[in-house]
């Protein structure tokens, strides 16, 4: 075992700042998300076209390439509005970690609102609810339930792809492992297990309480 | 808002989706003469994305199929087997295997006196061919082998879910019928449990396509470093950026056309 | 029933060949055509320098990065075919005295140790430094470059104005700046040691992009890749409008070839590599290479450089 103390205490590091990235970007990602379905759904062209392109072209390149895209693109915009200090890792990584999610999240927002039946709305309206009162207080409410297994399964595919951030030298777990392994070339195992342990105790409870929670919601349905 | 409202916006709407893929297309104009000289470049890593993708998504549906059986097996260590497989590998990122595959199991190998791409060499020499094999053989070999267990195990809980899907009693019928288990197998499980996994299977293969793109950390010219490799040498800054987009462009064109499939594929099967 | 089998066994090679035939580059197809690569000598004319210590015989493969790799090794950005950079004029001068051919093996900087360490190729030249930890593991030839940090920062930025590019500028001089360099460079270390410095690290791309767009206030790095992105030399290289090398190059230091320990050959390659560098030196041939690169100045005396 070459893990020193120190080592142990820099992937624990590493292991927060993962649960850091995914914290702040998926509820990013599930607001962004629910936008673009809405917009999507809309009767409005204009509204509904650019969401389809952004979802079309997000679901359909790297998140590697976008987050090089970003990294460069989204620099240079915070530059010329003066906000060059808030560029970098955290600001590349975060934002196309909840672009990119919010894509996908956005199909699920859109498949959830969907599959309520459309009568139901069609009563509401007849009842005298507007528009509004009827989704927010009809469909949503029926919605959500079908949708949170879904979300839970996304917050861990986003556990998993905030790896990618380490190629533009963030901090999180697979860029703290990266460093290791570079020193470490001759013997990198105990690095390599480490890492899986900490991505497996970060996963497995998620995917775990997942279950649980889609069995309750199957059983009140 | 009113029909006229709509329609005055919608045209309006439309004028401008026109400018601005009119923009689009003056951008990649701007750069006519980068897009002529490195279109060769990014069409050959194009291809190796491709192959590298097919050859992986072949291995991870027999992996996957494997681990299908594996989990509904009556035997438990083989279902404990197949549990801890799945189970490791969807807990964890696709870099960090191929991280293990390439620089730990590859280099471990290696100091053994495995190496893929001396077997590959010497192979091709008898052939006289081995100018053929690329320097980086040993990287799409164990990238290959990572993406292929990766995916081997979401496909293993596709094939599984597919399998389940097929009443019991059907297979039940057939056993009684005197048809042995592998023959139930074939002839009445698989050909109704395939028509529910194409839908998600095709959608992994989008997913396997854009992770094929973090092979480019070994160095293996795949169409992500091959825009790696052309993007870093230019001193402007527009020309960088302008690469990588051309770039990203080139895995839009190859996944769109699958997402489109998927999604038909989806509907169909929903009208049963 | 022998031949058989092997007919089928050169078939299915065949197929397996053609697949592993569009991943290669075209370049290689193109030689693909002549059929194998030499592994027999093709002996032309006198040789100056023995080549015992390869690998693979009349091959001389060494190990670099060329995604992030301007100006050390890098595709030219006029014409991609081409491997340029002034280590692909080094590697092409050693191995002309050899009588050989030489082979630049694609590595990822981080992983050119361990890669050295599985025998990959014969040694590293990528811009390679001699460090503690890198002594443990591997044997060193004699330089064949002796380079300094370079600082650059934008022509516009008034804080600088009173520094030309021969005033002598060392760290103190950056201190209360946000500095850009790139991860695993030298510079890296030597920033560290200055806690008055802000340092960025850059672990990609080079940090010269976001000099120019007043992210940071200063780079300081490897002085040829400055003569590359700044100064425009070399093939590619365009002058950048924007920016301005400051003071001397310091914190000089050498770029050496490194070799496999454990490998038994090690040391008859680096003492041919050693020879061929000596005759280098002396003939005029690194000089007129690092005249090409924007790279010449009078420390490379110390070195024997002539």
């Amino acid at each position: 075992m070459n893990l020193t103390h120190q080592d142990f205490l820099a992937f624990l590091g590493g292991a927060r700042d993962t649960l850091i990235y995914c914290a702040v970007s998926f509820p990013l990602a599930l607001f962004l998300g629910l936008i673009l379905a809405l917009m999507s759904g809309s009767h409005l062209l204009w509204l509904k076209t650019p969401a389809r392109i952004f979802i079309e072209v997000m679901r359909s390149t790297p998140m590697l390439t976008q987050l090089f895209l970003l990294y460069y693109g989204v620099g240079a915009v915070l530059v010329s509005f003066n906000l060059a200090q808030y560029d970098n890792a955290w600001v590349a990584g975060i934002t196309s970690l909840a672009l990119n999610y919010a894509a996908y999240e956005a199909e699920i927002f859109r498949a959830g609102m969907l599959s309520v039946d459309y009568g139901q709305i069609e009563a509401a309206l007849s009842l005298g609810f507007t528009k509004r009162q009827s989704f927010l207080r009809i469909v949503l409410p029926q919605a959500i339930p079908l949708m949170i297994p879904p979300f839970v399964n996304d917050f861990i595919y986003m556990l998993k792809d905030s790896s990618v951030v380490s190629i533009i030298s963030g901090t999180e777990l697979t860029a703290v492992l990266s460093a290791w392994v570079s020193h470490h070339g001759s013997n990198p195992f105990a690095g390599y297990a480490l890492a899986i342990v900490l991505y497996l105790l970060l996963s497995l409870p998620t995917s775990y309480l997942a279950r649980l929670l889609e069995q309750r919601l199957r059983a009140n349905l | 808002m009113n029909k006229r409202g709509t329609k005055g916006l919608n045209s309006l709407f439309f004028i401008a989706l026109t400018v601005v893929i009119f923009g689009f297309f003056y951008y990649l104009y701007s750069f006519k003469p980068l897009i002529i000289l490195y279109l060769p470049f990014l069409l050959q890593g194009t291809v190796a994305t491709i192959i590298i993708s097919l050859v992986s998504i072949v291995l991870a549906t027999l992996l996957g199929f494997g681990g299908a059986l594996g989990r509904l097996s009556s035997y438990v260590p083989i279902r404990w087997l197949a549990t801890l497989y799945v189970e490791v590998i969807r807990g964890t990122p696709v870099l960090v295997q191929l991280l293990i595959w390439y620089y730990g199991f590859g280099n471990l190998l290696s100091s053994l006196g495995f190496n893929p791409y001396t077997i590959a060499f010497q192979l091709m020499t008898v052939l006289q061919n081995n100018s053929l094999v690329p320097d980086s053989f040993n990287g799409f070999f164990y990238g290959v082998i990572g993406l292929s267990f990766n995916y081997g195990a979401y496909l293993t809980e596709v094939f599984r879910s597919g399998i389940e899907s097929v009443p019991r009693g059907q297979s039940e019928a057939a056993l009684s019928l005197g048809f042995t288990p592998w023959h139930t197998l074939r002839r009445i499980v698989l050909p109704q449990a395939i028509r529910l996994t194409i839908p998600p299977f095709t959608n992994y293969f989008i997913t396997l396509i854009q992770d094929s793109a973090l092979l480019s950390t070994f160095a293996i010219t795949e169409l992500e470093q091959q825009t790696y490799a052309l993007a870093f040498p230019q001193v402007d800054a527009n020309k960088k950026l302008f690469v990588f987009v051309y770039g990203a462009l080139f895995y839009l064109i190859i996944c769109y056309p699958l997402s489109l499939l998927a999604r038909y594929l989806e509907r169909r099967m929903a009208r049963g | 029933m022998y031949k058989l089998t092997r007919r089928k066994l050169l078939k299915q090679a065949r197929q397996a060949g053609g697949v592993i035939a569009v991943g290669a580059s075209l370049e290689s197809l193109l030689v693909a055509c002549g059929g194998n690569i030499s592994t027999t000598s093709n002996a032309p004319g006198a040789t100056s320098v023995a080549s015992k210590g390869l690998l693979v015989p009349d091959k001389l493969q060494w190990g670099a990065d060329f995604t992030s790799g301007a100006p050390y090794v890098f595709k030219d950005p006029a014409n991609p075919n081409n491997l340029v950079g002034f280590e692909v004029e080094v590697a092409n001068a050693i191995a002309k005295l050899m009588g050989i051919t030489q082979h630049q093996v694609e590595t990822d900087y981080n992983k050119l140790e361990a890669a050295l360490q599985a025998n990959q190729f014969d040694m590293i030249m990528n811009g390679w430094e001699i460090t503690e930890d890198r002594k443990k593991t591997e044997l060193f030839s004699v330089p064949y470059y002796h380079y300094g940090q370079q600082t650059v920062v934008r022509k516009d930025d008034e804080r600088f104005a009173k520094f030309n590019d021969t005033s002598d500028v060392s760290l103190t001089d950056l201190e209360g700046y946000t500095v850009g360099t790139g991860a695993g460079y030298k510079a890296a270390d030597i920033l560290g040691t200055d806690t008055k410095i802000k340092t960025k690290l850059y672990d990609t791309d080079l940090p010269f992009d976001d000099l120019a767009q007043k992210k940071i206030d200063a780079v300081l790095i490897d002085q040829p890749a400055v003569a590359y992105y700044v100064l425009g030399a070399g093939p590619g290289g365009t002058k950048n409008p924007d920016l301005r090398p400051i003071g001397k190059p310091f914190k000089a230091d050498d770029y050496v070839v490194g070799f496999n320990k454990q490998n038994p050959n090690a040391q008859t390659l680096l003492n041919e590599i050693n020879q061929a560098f000596d005759i280098l030196k002396k003939d005029g041939t690194l000089h007129r290479i690092y005249v090409k690169w924007s790279m010449w100045n009078d420390l490379q005396a110390q070195i024997g450089i002539v």
